[in-house]
């Protein structure tokens, strides 16, 4: 068991002791007064000096002096420190409940799936970033950032939490459910299975080798298969420059629950694409790798052009024939469009990218509370036991003056 | 040993409880007052008192003749006691209460009678008369329980009043400190001219006479008011000395005055201190 003291400063305080001792000395009468019968044959003589090197009443000064230290200590906010208090000082948690306030978690928390929310702001990242600087103030000794969200693609990544300190924890909650229609459709990702009939191109598409494209190069890719919606069409032969053909596809979700026809699919329009898709006539489906921004200001025209502009400059596609990744929420960084592709890599090829993180994916982030150093106990003040005692030393103080005198 | 009596019947069992000690050990000079002259002579009778036998007039006659007094003045005492605030401290009110008590039993019990006269800061007079007989007795000193101290020290006052009172002859006891003894002695000469016989109860107790060790004080006189800073260390020997010199010098004025001196100190030794008085006083005849 210790004892430390919220205002150390408080304690110079102490030395008011002086001021007592001082004062016990000085202050004392000259003489005792002592009723007598009569002072007819009483002559005053001089008092001894050795009266005032002899101290007189050390009880009372002693009273006197524990006063004024205890006093000293009560406004110096002591806190005794004893080792359950400290268990438990340890065990005590400051929470902050981080709810998305952006995207379709305004719906959820219109229609009260989102009970309480304390920083709800339509980005994920500033909210968590000023949940880190209420954690900061706090004097809790252990911190932890609960996300409640619904953990929707590109919602939320590793540079969310870049903000949150080391021995905070990092807990998700995940709510809601489906997300809404118009943003369904956009979650959708085309993906086919590829192989290389390139030519010219050292290296085309191989299976764990990832693509990588110049852009003046021809290439050319070949689908096994024709899952999942991905047009057919044929070059036009005689005019190698008209755009690509426009079909009519079905795209079903990963859900399988809903359907819908997009009437106009079109592939890439650009002399660069072309490259990158493959002009030769013996290609019969090209490679697409699109980038589509679900959200956002981004338009999806915006993730197709970054994909093949300065954002793509030493970007490493995944080692797999992948045709089509999505970006949620791009917001321009290059790691963001790193993560989509390498995540949509690990999908099996032909199946829906999953539009929400999977709970995996979420554990990855999520990390327990490890505070350092000794926890904050000073909401433990003990100031009352002390004054308490500074009341009792009072009265004892009186009883010993009241003795004394 | 007897303790201070605190109740008025503790005060009239002790005042007889010492008057009839005092009575059995020392029987013939307990009589107070009463001052005898000579009658006449007769044949002696087995039980005479043996100093009371004339030897001369024996030696001529040839046979033992025992002298016969008669009563010169009344066997009658009054008490004239200070109750001022000098006598209020420490134990000498009790004291005075039971030297009181003890000497109005003495004299009741011996068939005279006794009062006391109290004469407080207003000099307004309380008079317990002078009267006789075991039921008086316990008035008498159920009253004496009663008193309490005020005012300042006046003996001449207390004396001039008794004298007042006095309408024949009698022993006056005068109790107190005698702390204005210088304003006394000619009053105490005046009565003592009128045939009273005075007897001065000088109550000072022992601490009065040696300073207690308590280092250094402050003295605050009880009636006036007065400071006196000393150490102990320094004035007790003085002091001690200061008030022998006092005492004996104020016997010896009150004897030449015509008066008697007794000091008492404490309520333990009153026993004693009036047994040697009366056989002092036994043997000055």
């Amino acid at each position: 068991m210790r004892l430390f003291v919220e205002s150390p400063a408080v304690l110079w305080w102490m030395l008011g002791a002086l001021v007592a001792v001082a004062l016990h000395l000085l202050a004392r009468p000259r003489a005792d007064a002592r009723a007598w019968a009569s002072v007819r044959f009483l002559e005053a003589t001089p008092l001894s000096l050795r009266r005032w090197a002899t101290l007189r009443d050390p009880s009372l000064l002693a009273a006197r002096v524990a006063l004024v230290c205890l006093a000293a200590l009560a406004f110096a906010g002591p806190v005794v420190v004893t080792p359950s208090r400290e268990q438990a000082a340890r065990l005590q948690t400051a929470r902050a409940v981080v709810s998305d306030g952006g995207g379709d978690m305004v719906d959820e928390e219109r229609r009260g799936a989102v009970a309480n929310a304390v920083f709800v702001r339509p980005s994920l990242r500033d909210a968590v970033d000023e949940a880190a600087q209420w954690l900061a103030q706090q004097s809790a000794f252990r911190r932890e950032v609960v996300i409640v969200s619904s953990f929707r693609r590109g919602r939320v990544d590793a540079s969310a939490f870049t903000a949150v300190g080391a021995g905070v924890g990092v807990r998700l909650v995940r709510v809601a459910g489906d997300p809404p229609l118009s943003q369904r459709e956009l979650a959708v990702a085309v993906r086919v299975p590829v192989t290389s009939s390139g030519t010219g191109v050292d290296g085309a598409i191989r299976a764990g080798a990832g693509i990588h494209v110049p852009n003046d190069s021809e290439y050319s890719v070949q689908a096994d298969t024709n899952d999942g919606g991905v047009p057919i069409a044929e070059e036009d032969e005689d005019d190698p420059d008209a755009p690509w053909p426009v079909s009519t596809i079905q795209v079903v979700d990963h859900t399988g629950r809903w359907t819908r026809q997009i009437e106009r699919w079109s592939f890439a329009s650009t002399h660069t694409e072309r490259q990158l898709l493959g002009s030769t006539p013996m290609t019969p489906l090209p490679l697409s790798i699109e980038a589509r921004a679900v959200t956002g200001s981004v338009a999806p025209e915006d993730g197709q052009a970054a994909l093949h502009g300065e954002a793509a400059q030493g970007l490493r596609l995944p080692p797999s024939g992948l045709l089509g990744a999505t970006v949620y929420q791009w917001d321009g960084r290059p790691e963001a469009l790193t993560a989509a592709l390498e995540n949509a890599a690990t999908l099996p090829v032909g199946q829906w990218e999953p539009d929400q993180m999977t709970d995996a994916e979420l554990r990855a982030f999520e990390r327990e509370p490890a505070p350092e150093g000794m926890p904050d106990m000073s909401g433990l003040s003990d100031r009352r036991w002390f004054w308490t005692a500074v009341l009792l030393l009072m009265t004892v103080e009186t009883w010993l003056r009241g003795r004394s005198s | 040993m007897l303790e201070v009596p605190r109740l008025p019947h503790d005060l009239l069992w002790v005042a007889r409880h010492l008057s009839s000690t005092l009575r059995m050990g020392w029987h013939r000079s307990t009589r107070i007052g009463g001052t005898a002259e000579f009658s006449h002579l007769r044949a002696y009778r087995p039980g005479d008192d043996l100093t009371h036998i004339d030897w001369k007039t024996s030696a001529r006659t040839d046979r033992l003749l025992t002298k016969v007094f008669r009563m010169a003045a009344a066997g009658d005492a009054l008490l004239v006691l200070d109750v001022s605030r000098s006598m209020g401290w420490g134990h000498k009110l009790p004291l005075l209460r039971t030297t009181a008590a003890v000497l109005a039993a003495l004299v009741i019990e011996q068939g005279d009678a006794a009062g006391w006269l109290v004469v407080d800061s207003d000099l307004r007079r309380r008079l317990f008369p002078v009267r006789g007989g075991a039921f008086y007795l316990s008035g008498l000193v159920a009253g004496l329980s009663r008193l309490d101290a005020t005012g300042t020290t006046d003996t001449a006052a207390l004396l001039a009043a008794a004298g007042h009172t006095l309408v024949r002859r009698s022993s006056v006891l005068i109790l107190s400190d005698f702390y204005d003894d210088d304003r006394m002695l000619p009053v105490m000469r005046h009565l003592a001219g009128q045939g009273h016989e005075i007897v001065a109860v000088h109550v000072l107790t022992p601490e009065e006479q040696t300073l207690p060790a308590a280092g250094a004080a402050e003295y605050v006189d009880e009636e006036t008011g007065q400071r006196v800073s000393l150490e102990h260390g320094r004035a007790r020997a003085a002091v001690t000395q200061r008030v022998a010199t006092w005492r004996s010098g104020l016997e010896r004025a009150i004897r030449c005055s015509g008066g008697d001196y007794v000091h008492v100190s404490t309520v333990p030794t009153l026993t004693r201190d009036l047994e040697l008085w009366l056989r002092k006083r036994e043997a000055r005849g």
